[in-house]
């Protein structure tokens, strides 16, 4: 008997220890869930369907819905444009699209709350099973207005507020509706991919911002250096040289050379700097880091070049990645650069989500005003005057606006965009420094007879002022 | 508010209730646990021994008799002899179909008895005299002297609250249902309302009248199998009909044949259900018939493997599913014969061990589960192998002490799953999907992931009934159950019915204990490892613990085959747990007392 009840014993043992082991693990694999499969490709569409009938309102800041569930189906912005511009933001009931407002924040966005005793507030409202809202900081009519610019062609184009970091409009090109991402019919090539957050451009000339610092807090700094351009000849064997332009802009200074956008001038000057200060120039405008943007996901910048190889540096030093190098940025970051010129050295923490709201119109996790990267002192208003030359009298005169001090730089680049595309690309960013307007952009887009400059001051110019 | 925020809201009492009853019932069984475990010590009554010693005779003393009484000199032998010639575990006297039997245990372990030596069970009668060592027992069948059979501690625990809970989830739950059933849905309501009717009026009759009529009914056991079908009902009604794709009303044809057919699916599971309860009373009444149910396992070694040839020759798939399980009988009736295998499965496993098998016996039984296990794999069901093959791992190592046995077949088992793995590409396909759950979403292991995002979706409390999204789960009736469970009452109720599982257990086991023949002993083990076994497996599987195979939920899952077996075998496990001593003896003709001589 006693040794029955010993054998009985070591089963319960054994049986006790599995059993909770089942429930330990019951309440990992819940929690792992949650974090894991928040949106997974291939998911159940129907299950989706459903659960988005209770789903709460994607709400802009000019008070758009973009998103709202209150007739029991999910439907997105009225306006048509509105919901293109802002497809690949808003996103889709379906996760069709994955790094979207719609995935990302599907937690508050389908009422799965972490605070129980709200929650139960809220059940005993009768409210308990609305989802939250969320508050964007884009505007809908901006937005809508950038996409209009783009005119189908592929392109992105952000608009920040630099004072807070705020994204105004972050619209990318080519978009649908989303009726049709919902149901995957004819959806254009690439329209499911956001090139504002996740495009990985070359910077082109832009990049000569950063060059420009970099050699301005150098050993080599020398403020008289004139260098003597003749187009096609490149500064090194193989090296830069006056790839599209071809023009010859005979003896320039900084000041020139910026404004006329000298491939010959910045190719010697990132010899004179050296890779590795110019690859810590770009670390310092955040190149390798992470940009910040909290719920999505924005892709990080770029740069790797070879050490001892002068034609590539010079290359690189223009914004224009060649051989082995490596240099992307997404026109979201470059958008903070020209922002962070602006706002005295300063690159704000990029927001899209302005704050979220329950279903009792109480405001909760608004979006915190922080500085992400901060610039030296030294270079803000040397940059913030050779980015006015290039709008007053450089390459970016069509970005001017009257009335307004507007600074900027242009680019052009040869490349293979993500979606596969080689194509040449029109790159400007710039900043509008008129007191009220903290406005930042940068503007990406296939160049077919398009400007970025233009689009810019285009959507510059419809911006309205900010009162403090 | 809507009926949505009411659901929403009713989901707290939904889980507090569900919680507190287990916590309750868990909190009963612990305790009755233990004091059977106590009580288990006690001796056998109107049985014992006379040990005396050969060289000494004078120091006679009395010697208690357990239904399985182990002598030797191992520290937990019952009667210990420490002495040259004895070994750990020397001899064993067990009680069997009602017959005293004694049984060397080890080879070369001398014992005689009265003056014989003996080599195999030989069967004990009042004033038999034992040898063994310098040992000698004698044998007293102490009725004969008129001493009555202790009766075992009558199961008197109850938990009324943990009814109370029970009943008013259900009310709530049908409540909710039949409002959630509005416009076009309307139609359903009578089979909801006949059906919760149904089994309300029967599982409250038998827990009215059992208790009374038959002694030492476990009404802890009857409470949990209750609260676990309440559960399974309102799940199994939410899921048959709650948004389900209708036709248009104006399309009069196709929406009563819509409607027709949601209502007889929920029929069929309820029916169940009510079928089980229905003849639960007759089960107990044939389990506690002692002899009858025995004599069926002689049946369940030919029918077991029976069984799982039939439906290897003639099961059919069932809509999606890929394992072969059902045979399709006339009227359009689905058996799932495999569910009904299992009962048979234990009732062997507990004949062949109700008393210490002889090697060859062990030898005879292990070909014969491993043919069936053989059936099982050709099916493929898995889920049953996963099942059968602790459950008999359990029973041997808890009737046998052969600890060691069990690690080499536990190791010999993997070395198999191993070779399985290797033959056959489905359990390769498993594994890969269970395998790759967190990296890629397969085809394997979709369900899984859908499943898992429904459990997480539900939190600690869930969504609340009818506001979930099962609908894009595979399986959601049956196999994925729990995760419906956990998206609409929540991850608490889902560890309370993990809870309510280890209940089961431990009621079997702690009545396993007390139990005073070795075939209750070794069946109530079995059967209540089964529930547990099959609980965590299925719940393990859907939650992506261990790989999936297809079990179902015992009370909760869809499958009128399965909630019939498992009912019939709830109502085993009730009836053997009523067996009283008095069942396990032969009748003694207890003598007249003699009058006294001369006076008048």
């Amino acid at each position: 008997m006693k040794t029955l009840l010993r054998n009985v014993r070591i089963i319960l043992a054994f049986f006790l220890i599995l059993s909770i082991a089942t429930l330990i693990g019951l309440v990992i694999q819940q929690r792992r869930s949650e974090t894991h499969f928040r949106a997974v490709a291939g998911e159940n569409k129907q299950i989706l369907r459903e659960r988005y009938r209770q789903a709460g309102k994607i709400i802009s800041a000019d008070g758009v819905i973009l998103a709202d569930s209150s007739s029991g189906e999910r439907k997105y912005a009225a306006d048509g444009a509105v919901a293109e511009a802002l497809l690949q933001i808003v996103g889709d009931y379906t996760h069709n699209i994955v790094n979207t407002v719609e995935s990302q924040l599907q937690g508050p966005l389908l009422g799965n709350r972490d605070n129980l005793i709200k929650q139960l507030e809220l059940d005993v409202r009768g409210l308990g099973f609305h989802g939250d809202d969320v508050l964007l900081t884009v505007l809908a009519s901006l937005s809508k207005r950038a996409y209009q610019q783009l005119g189908g062609h592929k392109g992105a184009v952000v608009l920040l507020n630099y004072e807070t970091g705020d994204i105004i409009a972050s619209v990318s090109s080519p978009s649908t509706s989303p009726t049709n991402v919902v149901k995957w019919q004819n959806i254009p090539d690439s329209a499911l991919f956001n090139r504002a957050l996740n495009g990985r451009f070359a910077p082109g000339s832009t990049f000569k911002v950063i060059t420009a610092a970099a050699w301005m807090r150098s050993p080599a700094f020398d403020p008289n250096l004139e260098v003597h351009c003749q187009g096609d000849v490149p500064v090194v064997p193989s090296g830069a040289f006056e790839n599209h332009s071809h023009a010859n802009h005979g003896t320039v200074g900084l000041g020139e050379a910026f404004s006329q956008s000298c491939n010959i001038f910045f190719g010697q000057v990132g010899i004179n700097t050296g890779p590795d200060l110019l690859e810590q120039e770009a670390n310092t405008f955040g190149v390798g880091r992470p940009l910040g943007l909290p719920y999505l996901t924005a892709t990080q910048s770029r740069i790797e070049f070879p050490r001892n190889d002068r034609p590539l540096l010079s290359w690189a030093a223009i914004g224009q990645p060649a051989g082995e190098t490596v240099l992307t940025m997404s026109p979201l970051h470059l958008a903070m650069i020209a922002g962070g010129v602006a706002n005295d050295g300063a690159m704000m923490t990029p927001h899209i989500v302005a704050a979220l709201k329950d279903p009792l119109d109480a405001i909760y996790d608004r979006r915190s005003v922080t500085t992400q990267f901060k610039l030296p002192q030294e270079v803000v208003r040397p940059l913030d005057q050779l980015m006015s030359g290039v709008v007053t009298n450089g390459t970016g005169r069509q970005a001017a606006v009257r009335g307004h001090e507007i600074g900027g730089k242009t680019g052009t680049v040869q490349m293979t965009d993500d979606a596969g595309g080689e194509t040449i690309y029109s790159l400007f960013i710039g900043y509008d420094k008129t007191p009220g307007y903290p406005y930042a952009i940068a503007v990406v887009v296939e160049n077919k007879g398009y400007s970025a400059a233009q689009i810019a001051g285009n959507i510059l110019a419809n911006t309205s002022k900010i009162e403090p | 508010m809507t009926l949505a925020g009411i659901a929403h809201l009713a989901r707290y009492a939904f889980a507090g209730a569900i919680v507190l009853a287990a916590v309750l019932l868990l909190h009963k069984s612990l305790r009755g646990m233990r004091q059977k475990m106590r009580w288990a010590l006690h001796p056998v009554h109107g049985f014992f021994l006379i040990e005396s010693d050969v060289l000494d005779r004078t120091q006679a003393r009395a010697q208690k008799l357990y239904h399985t009484t182990i002598i030797g000199s191992s520290r937990i032998a019952d009667i210990r002899r420490k002495e040259r010639g004895v070994r750990k575990n020397h001899a064993m006297i067990y009680l069997f179909n009602g017959v005293w039997y004694l049984r060397p245990l080890e080879s070369g372990a001398d014992i005689w008895l009265n003056g014989k030596p003996v080599d195999k069970d030989t069967k004990l009668t009042h004033s038999d005299s034992i040898g063994l060592g310098t040992a000698r027992f004698d044998f007293i069948d102490d009725r004969l002297f008129g001493s009555p059979i202790l009766a075992k501690p009558a199961s008197s625990e109850e938990s009324p609250f943990a009814i109370l809970l029970t009943l008013a989830l259900l009310f709530s739950g049908g409540v909710l249902l039949f409002f959630l059933l509005r416009g076009p849905y309307a139609p359903l309501r009578p089979a909801l309302m006949i059906s919760f009717g149904g089994f309300v009026f029967l599982s409250l009759l038998w827990r009215l009248i059992l208790p009374h009529v038959i002694p030492g009914f476990d009404r802890i056991l009857y409470q949990t199998m209750h609260l676990l079908a309440v559960i399974g009902l309102i799940l199994q009604a939410r899921l048959t009909f709650v948004g389900r794709v209708l036709p248009e009303v104006t399309d009069k044809v196709a929406y009563n044949a819509r409607i027709d057919q949601l209502a007889r699916s929920f029929y069929v599971q309820a029916g169940a259900l009510l079928l089980g309860l229905l003849i639960l009373p007759l089960v107990i009444a044939i389990a506690r018939r002692g002899r009858l149910l025995e004599k069926l396992a002689y049946a369940g070694i030919v029918l077991t493997p029976l069984f799982y040839a039939a439906t290897y020759v003639l099961g059919g798939g069932l809509e999606t599913h890929g394992a072969r399980l059902w045979i399709h009988l006339p009227f359009g009736v689905t058996l799932q014969l495999t569910e009904f295998a299992k009962i048979l499965f234990v009732l062997v496993l507990a004949y062949v061990f109700k008393n210490r098998p002889t090697a060859k016996q062990q030898w005879l039984f292990a070909l014969w589960a491993l043919f069936n296990f053989g059936l099982m794999f050709m099916l493929p069901d898995l889920g049953s192998i996963m099942i059968l093959l602790p459950v008999t791992l359990i029973v041997f190592a808890v009737m046998t002490s052969e600890f060691l046995k069990t690690f080499l077949l536990l190791v010999g088992g993997s070395a198999l799953a191993l070779v399985a793995y290797r033959l056959f590409p489905y359990v390769q396909r498993r594994i890969f999907g269970w395998m790759s759950l967190w990296d890629e979403i397969n085809d394997q292991n979709r369900q899984i992931v859908y499943g898992l995002q429904a459990v997480a979706r539900g939190g600690l409390f869930g969504v609340g009934v009818g506001n979930g999204a099962p609908g894009g789960i595979p399986l959601a009736a049956s196999d994925m159950v729990f995760s419906v469970l956990a998206e609409e009452f929540g991850m608490l109720v889902g560890l309370s019915v993990v809870v309510l599982f280890i209940v089961i257990w431990l009621r079997g086991a702690s009545s396993a204990v007390i139990a005073r023949d070795g075939f209750s002993s070794s069946f109530l083990f079995g059967a209540a490892s089964i529930f547990f076994m099959e609980a965590i497996i299925v719940i393990g599987g859907t939650t992506g613990l261990i790989p999936l195979t297809g079990v179902t939920l015992p009370f909760i899952a869809q499958g009128g085959s399965s909630i019939l077996a498992k009912v019939i075998m709830m109502g085993l496990l009730l009836g053997v747990q009523t067996r009283t001593e008095a069942d396990a003896y032969e009748k003694v003709q207890v003598p007249e007392p003699q009058p006294l001589g001369g006076i008048t």
